[in-house]
């Protein structure tokens, strides 16, 4: 019979093999998280600094007479299709705890209008800019080109590493807390951009 | 201090009125709603992110502390039963 100095220690089921506890959120989530945070309060500076300097004119002078308006029926319709993105990536994380060959093909619509959304928007933009709508034309387009400009620099590396994702879920070698992390970038995406087609568009 | 200069003081206080000195907290109507709102999000915006953040954080750990003792409560048994001859 083992007696207690025999015992191995009790181990936790969320040890480690190595005998360390195992963190409580994994740190890829924690690191996400905290990146999402400072990027929140980065784009509600952004956001404020517009909302202030658009009530700084005489109502009905913004935006400014010379300047073309913003696509803001084609831009609806784009928000839709990212939401659509987000609904669907959502749709993915959730058939992944189930059986992750069953997200692939939600992943993949969902990955596929959000590059649709880059798409349409950067013909948006070169239309814009053919309009006479640059970055330094007016403080209108100046805040126009910030605002969606850093939008655009977050979806560009979101659909990137959505795309890593999506290859390794067909390899079958996609780690849980990589996908977590990468869907809560894409959500992040997501979310800001009705926020900032309300203020910025409307 | 003589009693002129103190008369004096004491109007330049109560007579003068208030500078605004930002343009923005100056202007008035929509100019300063703005400016009022915008400060407010951004004043606490990052205190409810921070809040909510460190509230999640300590639920998850609380959640994955409880799950940890229900585990090792549970192997005990396990191991104590496995000793019964």
């Amino acid at each position: 019979m083992m007696t207690t100095a025999d015992k191995p220690p009790l181990r936790l089921l969320t040890e480690e093999d190595d005998g360390r506890r195992k963190p409580a959120v994994a740190n890829e989530v924690l690191g996400m998280t905290i990146f999402i945070l400072a990027e929140c309060m980065l784009f509600a500076g952004f956001v404020s600094a517009f909302v202030v300097v658009k009530a700084n004119y005489i109502p009905g002078a913004w935006p400014p007479p010379d300047q073309p308006r913003l696509p803001i029926e084609a831009t609806a319709a784009t928000t839709l299709m990212l939401l659509a993105s987000g609904f669907l990536v959502w749709r993915a994380g959730r058939l992944f705890e189930e059986s992750p060959e069953n997200a692939r093909r939600p992943m993949m619509i969902g990955v596929g209008l959000g590059a649709l959304f880059v798409g349409i928007q950067g013909v948006e933009w070169a239309r814009l800019i053919g309009q006479g709508l640059t970055l330094t034309s007016s403080t209108y387009g100046g805040f126009f080109y910030l605002i969606v400009g850093a939008h655009a620099l977050h979806a560009f590396p979101a659909i990137a590493w959505l795309v890593f994702t999506l290859r390794r879920l067909q390899d079958g070698t996609l780690e849980r807390s990589v996908f977590t992390a990468a869907r809560m970038f894409w959500y992040f995406v997501v979310l800001v951009w009705p926020v900032i087609y309300w203020k910025v568009y409307l | 201090m003589s009693r002129a200069a103190l008369t004096a003081a004491l109007i330049g206080l109560f007579w003068s009125s208030s500078a605004w000195a930002c343009p923005v907290c100056g202007g008035g109507g929509l100019n300063r709603e703005a400016f009022i709102d915008t400060a407010l999000v951004l004043t606490f915006l990052p205190l409810i992110l921070m809040g909510g953040g460190v509230y999640w954080l300590f639920k998850t750990y609380i959640a994955s502390d409880d799950q940890a003792a229900l585990a090792a409560r549970e192997r005990g048994r396990q191991e104590a039963a496995a000793e019964l001859p």
